[in-house]
């Protein structure tokens, strides 16, 4: 996929910079660890530092000194969730956002959100939405939708589906009208098609922003095929498909299933975009059903609380059974954290008490997403992806058991992850168990 | 009772009076739990060999004392090997150094690792070359763990600081602790650990010392914690106060006779377990470790003259040191002196110098022995000239400039320098200060509180371009390749975004905003290179010839009237971080976090008047027990 900064070899995971930061990190910190597209968050972004700042600054690359891709999302993560608890993790699934009806009010104008520092009431139509993300200027921005948590069911989740799809041709008249989806050359104007916005003149040459749509829907097959169908009539003014609505606390046996069902039918020429899905084993299914980028504040945000990804599994480094432990996290990770001889006993040494615990954690689980997904793009090359889910899911699922879903995901489209593992055909399914259910696989107290 | 692995928890309420847990007791081990393995047997490395050479001083106009004159020099830490593995596991066989230019610093840390920098990072920084770290952050567990690191220099391999590029220094406590702590005694010093407080005896210190092979080694010595003063031991109502920094703590004469005669012990008990009879495989290598003794003596510059003396007063009997001429002096086995300023007056230093000149005598600071610049005079007048001389927690760049200009004083720490990254301060001062734009107006300020709202739009870099990597930072050329298309993302055709601009103040103004904790690391390298860049400042300044003291002096002076000194700006950007966590609101966990740790403490507090039947002072509360055996032991001593 080439963008306006650059080129990001698909499938991707992108890491989170929900306030034009990856979590203690600085940015050529995570350009060096081989990662060329990030995510800004929106309505974060709107609020502090505000557009006017992000303008003067001249977008948000500037701002935070990113020359990389960007895409900017509108997430409002109010709810925070309590990713200590082992309950919350396993029941949430993501953390992407759940529903906004606690604090908004969606008419057909806008949502209606009230400020979560003064509670002042302040509408965000699509227009409105795409203009801030103008301001902030990434290359892959979104359009509003009606979002519904993914666990609502009536004739609410059918409203929000077709004002998605209202509001993304009011987005995609807005955006287009203001010539961002085009590149602005500032030295010669008048080869543009559409005149710029006049916030932007004086600045230099602008790539253009690509906007995309969010396929809703649901848990409906029904609404999701109806949604499908609106937005690819649209294909022309949209560059990419993200599918929203999902990772909200919904039964895994339905999330994919969703996911294969949007991924079928979405225009090969077109990247598909999972929004908040951060789990290893839910971006390698998620690969697999035709996913091509995915974004989660999970690997960072685990970071924080200790947890280092590794493909034997999460390692839990608070425990005390690491205090002793002076090899590296992973002897094959090329993080710096692992390459500069950082010994799982520092990391559990200064995880309470320095903030450098939590920078070299997030550097290693960063680079953790991007092997996965590197390993898995060199396996679609070389057509070995099926042998690729085997290993992973050996290594990282075989002391726990398989999680059913993935199975069942997998076969789907041909992939028998229980292949070369059966004991015996008959009675017995497996040498390996399998985990019913959402099948997490935390390290939290053992 | 001497069991050192025993804790004491100190009363919050009641600083001096302690409290004692149940001793945990290693040799009884929870069932399943595996008792710590012994140490690793590593390879017999030789110690650094440390130099330090004065490289000029400064004229002395006036007839004073030329040892405390002002000096440029050079420390320089030789290895006799390096290790090319990355963990430091292997020893090779090629010299290498590193040189610390001096006046320069030393940075302080908690844990052995500088604040928010991780390992990536502290490679950009400047100023950190010299890490120094308190074992007592390490003592929560009974062997501290760096210990068992496989590597040659196990505090190194465990920190991951490079042996190539960066020395570790290590001493019990944190040299900026001033707060109260229960009574040391003539066995051991009381460490303060995550887990309480902690005795360490001097055998405890050598043993670790050996094990952990620092660079540099702080003597273990007897500073009293404890709150004296002219406490009347039978008055009920006496609170015990912490001392107000900066104005001394001040310690009977008792007292300090006895923690003078202790240091004397420890010094000399360190210098004796360290030494070694030489290395067969390097017979050049030093015969122990580079050792620097604490100054003691409190505030009173007639003791701490007499503790200086006895450093350089022969031994009893000498130290023998393989083939080598035994030491006669404790001061022939040293390399430096370190002066800890947290429990000293420092507050006199903060007013600007009488300039010092041909005819002018400074009678002010004749007057009173124990003024602050007297006390270090009686400290450093009867030492050697040549060693090299560290102050601890100066608290200004005015005060450092005193004290390089009025003692000599060549390496610094100071605990605000990793403050100021906490509160947002982006530093930015020079020496000699630049001129100011109207004359007689204002003083600046040392730094830029960069919570402040006029910066919210202020695009400018943290500070001048020249002064940190936060202000030109640069991408690196090498990305970790993912998969095998990887390299198109890099290729240099691709490279668009052009050079990359200097953080601005708008930029941690909002990471400031939102609790981004990328504000931190970007202000903490900053702020180091500020320091150094000072240091760099104040060095190259003296090399000018000629040079006297008396110019040095003035220029001093005209630092002070340039620049105001921090507290009001601390203060300020203190208030400033306090309204921003407030507003951050209840969804903030750190809020969370300390209500856990307040109710977490409310319930320790409930255990303090738990009956302890093992302690003399049974059926008291248990910190009056401890009171009690605590001045017990006192009177015995």
């Amino acid at each position: 996929m080439v963008l306006g900064h650059g080129t990001t070899i698909l499938p991707t995971f992108m890491p989170v910079a929900t306030q034009a930061a990856i979590k203690g990190l600085t940015p050529q910190q995570v350009e060096a660890l081989g990662i060329s597209l990030i995510l800004n968050n929106t309505y974060h972004l709107n609020l502090r530092p505000g557009t006017d700042v992000l303008q003067k600054a001249g977008g948000a690359h500037a701002f935070q000194g990113w020359r990389r891709n960007l895409l900017t999302v509108f997430v409002p993560s109010i709810f925070s969730p309590p990713i200590n608890s082992n309950d919350a993790v396993q029941d949430s699934g993501g953390f992407q956002l759940v529903s906004l009806s606690s604090f908004t009010e969606i008419t057909e104008e806008g949502a209606l959100f009230a400020s979560p520092f003064t509670g002042e009431p302040t509408m965000l139509t699509p227009e409105e939405s795409i203009r801030i993300q103008h301001a902030i200027g990434a290359d892959i921005i979104m359009q509003l939708d009606d979002v519904v948590s993914s666990l609502t069911t009536g004739p609410r989740v059918r409203e929000a589906m077709l004002r998605s799809v209202r509001w993304l041709d009011r987005c995609i008249a807005f955006h287009k009208a203001s010539g961002r989806d085009k590149p602005y050359d500032t030295a010669n104007p008048n080869g543009m098609q559409e005149s710029a916005s006049p916030t932007n003149e004086g600045q230099p040459t602008r790539p253009e922003q690509n906007l995309f749509a969010i396929i809703q829907g649901g848990l409906d097959p029904e609404l999701r095929e109806e949604c499908l169908d609106e937005m690819i009539k649209r294909k022309e003014d949209v560059p990419g498909y993200a599918i929203g609505g999902l990772s909200g606390g919904e039964e895994k046996a339905i999330f994919w299933k969703i996911v294969k069902l949007c991924t079928d039918k979405l225009p090969e020429d077109r990247p598909r975009y999972s929004m908040g899905i951060g789990f290893a084993e839910d971006l390698l299914v998620c690969v697999a059903l035709g996913v091509d980028m995915a974004d989660c504040v999970f690997p960072t945000r685990t970071a924080r609380f200790g947890v280092a990804l590794t493909f034997d599994g999460p390692l839990n480094l608070r425990l005390g059974k690491h205090a002793m432990e002076f090899g590296p996290i992973d002897e094959t990770c090329p993080c710096p954290t692992c390459t500069s001889g950082t010994s799982r006993a520092l990391l559990h040494s200064l995880i309470t008490h320095e903030t450098v615990a939590a920078h070299a954690i997030t550097q290693h689980n960063l680079v953790f997403q991007a092997r996965l997904m590197g390993n898995a793009r060199d396996a679609i090359l070389a057509d070995t992806y099926p042998t690729y889910l085997r290993s992973f899911f050996a290594r990282y699922f075989g002391a726990t058991g398989y999680p059913r879903w993935c199975i069942d995901a997998l076969k789907e489209v041909g992939v028998d992850l229980l292949e070369g593992t059966e004991k015996g055909k008959e009675g017995v399914e497996s040498a390996i168990g399998v985990v019913e259910g959402d099948g997490a696989r935390w390290e939290y107290s053992t | 009772m001497d069991d050192p692995t025993e804790y004491i928890v100190e009363d919050q309420d009641h600083p001096t009076k302690p409290r004692r847990e149940k001793p945990i007791r290693p040799q009884k081990p929870r069932a399943r739990k595996v008792p710590p393995p012994a140490l690793p047997i590593r390879e017999a490395i030789p110690y650094p060999s440390a130099k330090f050479e004065i490289l000029s001083r400064l004229d002395s106009v006036k007839n004073e004392d030329g040892n405390l004159r002002p000096r440029l020099g050079r420390f320089t830490l030789q290895r006799g090997w390096v290790a090319p593995a990355k963990d430091g596991t292997k020893a090779g066989d090629v010299a290498l150094q590193i040189d610390i230019k001096t006046p320069g610093m030393i940075c302080g840390t908690r844990r052995g690792i500088v604040k928010h920098l991780s390992q990536d990072n502290l490679a950009l920084a400047r100023g950190a070359e010299w890490i120094h770290a308190p074992l007592e952050d390490f003592l929560e567990h009974p062997t501290p763990i760096p210990a068992h690191h496989p590597s040659a220099l196990p505090l190194h391999g465990f920190l991951t600081h490079p042996p190539s590029s960066h020395i570790v220094s290590l001493s019990l406590r944190n040299p900026h602790d001033n707060k109260n702590m229960p009574a040391n005694t003539n066995a051991f010093v009381q460490a303060r650990t995550v887990r309480g407080v902690r005795k360490v005896g001097i055998e405890d210190w050598i043993t670790w010392c050996k094990a952990l092979r620092p660079d540099l080694i702080w003597a273990l010595v007897d500073a009293p914690k404890t709150l004296t003063g002219v406490a009347d031991p039978d008055s009920e109502g006496a609170e015990a106060s912490e001392i107000i920094p900066g104005e001394g703590r001040q310690t009977s004469q008792k007292r300090t006779m006895k923690s003078m005669d202790r240091s004397w012990l420890w010094v000399e008990a360190l210098l004796r377990g360290l030494t070694t009879s030489g290395n067969s495989a390097s017979p050049a290598a030093p015969f122990r470790p580079p050792i620097i003794v604490p100054l003691m003596g409190g505030c009173d510059s007639r003791a701490r003259e007499e503790f200086s003396k006895g450093l350089v007063d022969k031994l009893d009997a000498p130290i023998a040191q393989g083939t080598g001429i035994a030491l006669k002096r404790v001061e022939e086995g040293v390399t430096g002196y370190a002066v800890e300023l947290a429990d000293l007056p420092f507050n006199e230093l903060s007013t600007p110098p009488v300039p010092v000149t041909d005819s002018i005598q400074d009678a002010a600071s004749d007057d009173d022995p124990d003024t602050m610049v007297n006390l270090l005079r009686a400290s450093l007048g009867p030492l050697d000239t040549a060693k090299l001389r560290i102050a601890h927690s100066a608290p200004s760049p005015h005060v450092i400039l005193r004290l390089i200009a009025e003692a000599g004083i060549d390496l610094f720490d100071a605990p605000w320098i990793a403050e100021a990254a906490d509160l947002g301060i982006a530093l930015d001062f020079r020496f000699p200060a630049p001129p100011r734009s109207e004359p007689g107006g204002p003083a600046a300020r040392i730094g830029r509180s960069l919570f402040e709202e006029r910066f919210a739009m202020d695009f400018e870099p943290i500070g001048e371009l020249d002064s940190s990597w936060p202000c030109q930072p640069v991408f690196s050329d090498s990305h970790i390749l993912h998969g095998r298309l990887d390299s198109d993302q890099w290729s240099s055709s691709d490279k668009r975004g052009g050079h990359p601009k200097a953080f601005t103040r708008a930029y941690v103004h909002h990471l400031l905003h939102t609790h981004e904790m990328s504000a931190y690391t970007l202000l903490h390298l900053h702020n180091l290179a500020v320091m150094n860049r000072f240091f760099d400042n104040i060095r190259s300044y003296m090399s000018q010839t000629p040079l006297s003291t008396v110019e040095f002096s003035k220029e001093i002076v005209r630092f002070f009237e340039a620049y105001d000194l921090p507290g009001q700006l601390f203060d300020d950007a203190r208030r400033r971080w306090k309204e921003v966590e407030d507003a951050r609101g209840k969804g903030s966990l750190k809020r969370e976090r300390e209500t856990l740790r307040n109710v977490q403490e409310a319930e320790q507090g409930a255990q303090v008047f738990a009956v302890d039947d093992a302690h003399p002072g049974e059926g008291m509360p248990k910190s009056d027990a401890i009171a009690v055996l605590e001045e017990a032991i006192e009177d015995r001593l």
